[in-house]
């Protein structure tokens, strides 16, 4: 059975170890070294990346930087510089960018690339891959890794198989050949509660998958088995999504996990003052705008909370929410009396639009022009350039 | 320049998954290749699955008949094979008898990014 549309050529992209080989351009002095980037293990600080070197102790991303420095003594860890991290992968996307418009990129250091059509300019998929990745190491000195195939599901596989600093081109119509001697769990979407479920049927390889009956695929898993079956195929028709053709985002937030548990209500409010500058300043730079406001706080005996605001307008502006937010803390805070380990705020009932100030709102005409600036030096200069004076308290609360 | 050919090898890391069935392996490229449209450079890895069911755009190798020797070729329109990178294509006295379908290509770079 062979599904594949032959004339498709889709890339994913994966910068190697990303924030370790940004520290390593910054400082040569790290290279061959075992390093990490994180935070302090006496601040609940985990790892954020650890080089391959680093990796060969046991060491992986999100784990305590406590265990991971017990793992490898020698460890190098880093701090890590959030915002060096989005220059150096905005110079790469934009490298990357000058092969194809269509760059879906799904993280910092991850994209999807539609090089179908491109062959009169640069050749196969192969040697297009292979050119962006001499360009990457040349001017950025940073390590691209590769996977070439007909669709995104096979190439996402591919890029594994190509780490580190390499390159795996699957031929087209070889997709379900490639597949089929893979263990399922290498298949992104299974996840290993239904990586149980499929080995309690000695379904163990994606080539079993493939070959099961689809009755009873559906019957176990419902309308998700023939769609992870036709996927075990090696089909997937996702297109690469750019900027302009993403699909709505319906919620966008950010939460912190303090480094210790606190019911200091400066501290919680400059962390949520933090929070929502965050969050607003994603909405104003993906044009949107949010109507309903949720506020999350854990405590320290991991009872999780969510209160719902609603504004009348939708708004993008942190101001405006910063008053009922706070309120809804306060009130929160009252109620349980419990030391907080983490606050979170997440937007919902998104709608696409720039605020616009009515006639007789001159005074918050105004806060939006200082809110555009503030966007602006933040953008060149990173975060903490510019801060609220209640965020000063989260200074000695980290 | 070497004579180009293939070698067996084993790989580690993820791309090893690949080869946990008897009928699946790599080859690796020893050798600098003849420059073609297929671009094989030396160090190439190859992920083959063996059988002989092939159709037109497909890379297989094939054994040679001498000294348990492989090529590689690509299958024509008309089902012929002819070879790539250097590799003989099969002839009246030498004729395919493939063993596999080349099903993807693995590159490595050095941390110079050169390919190794």
């Amino acid at each position: 059975m062979n599904f594949a549309d032959r004339t498709r050529s889709i890339l994913h992209v994966d910068l190697d170890a990303f924030f370790v080989s940004v520290e390593r351009v910054l400082d040569p002095r790290l290279n061959g070294r075992p390093v990490v980037v994180g935070g302090p293990p006496e601040g609940r600080g985990v790892v954020a990346a650890a080089s391959y070197e680093a990796r060969q102790y046991g060491v992986h991303s999100a784990m305590p930087m406590g265990q991971a420095l017990r793992l490898c003594p020698d460890l190098v860890r880093v701090g890590g510089s959030h915002g060096m991290y989005s220059r150096a992968s905005k110079a790469v996307f934009d490298l990357i960018g000058g092969y194809t418009p269509l760059v879906e990129k799904v993280s910092v250091d991850e994209a999807y690339l539609d090089l179908s059509g491109t062959h009169h300019l640069f050749g196969n998929a192969l040697d297009a891959a292979d050119k962006m990745r001499r360009e990457v190491k040349e001017r950025l000195r940073l390590d691209l890794t590769v996977g070439a195939s007909s669709n995104r599901l096979v190439s996402k596989v591919a890029s594994g198989f190509a780490k580190p600093c390499g390159l795996f081109d699957v031929r087209p119509g070889q997709e379900p050949r490639f597949f089929s001697p893979l263990p399922i769990k290498v298949m992104p979407g299974i996840g290993p509660v239904t990586a149980k479920r499929l080995h309690d049927f000695h379904i163990d390889e994606l080539g079993v998958l493939a070959s099961t009956e689809r009755w009873f695929l559906e019957e176990v898993f419902g309308s998700y088995g023939p769609s992870m079956q036709r996927r075990a195929h090696g089909v997937d028709e996702t297109p690469v999504c750019p900027p302009w053709e993403r699909p709505e985002r319906k919620s966008l937030g950010h939460e912190r996990t303090f480094a210790e548990d606190t019911d200091d209500l400066k501290v919680l409010r400059g962390r949520l003052q933090r929070l929502l500058e965050q969050s607003c300043a994603q909405l104003r730079s993906e044009g949107l705008l949010a109507r309903t406001l949720s506020v999350k706080l854990r405590y320290a005996d991991f009872v999780t909370e969510t209160r719902d605001l609603t504004l009348p307008q939708p708004s993008d502006h942190d101001l405006e929410w910063w008053e009922v937010a706070e309120q809804q803390l306060e009130r929160m805070l009252k109620k349980r009396r419990t030391l907080v380990r983490l606050l979170g705020v997440r937007f919902s009932g998104m709608e696409r639009g720039f605020w616009q100030g009515g006639l007789f709102e001159q005074e918050r005409v105004v806060q939006r022009g200082r809110i555009a600036v503030l966007d602006k030096i933040r953008s060149k200069y990173g975060e903490k350039a510019v801060q609220s004076g209640d965020r000063l308290w989260l200074r000695n609360s980290r | 320049m070497s004579a180009v050919m293939l070698e067996e090898i084993e790989m580690e890391g993820q791309a090893s998954q690949f080869a946990n069935r008897k009928n699946t392996f790599f080859l690796a490229l020893r050798g600098t290749a003849a420059e073609d449209s297929e671009n094989l450079q030396e160090g190439d890895v190859f992920a083959i699955t063996e059988g002989v069911d092939v159709e037109a755009g497909d890379m297989v190798v094939w054994w040679t008949g001498v000294a348990r020797t492989l090529a590689l070729a690509r299958v024509q329109e008309d089902l012929s094979f002819k070879g790539v990178g250097g590799f003989p294509p099969p002839s009246d006295e030498q004729p395919a008898k493939v063993r596999g379908v080349v099903v993807g290509r693995l590159r490595q770079f050095g941390s110079n990014g050169d390919s190794s």
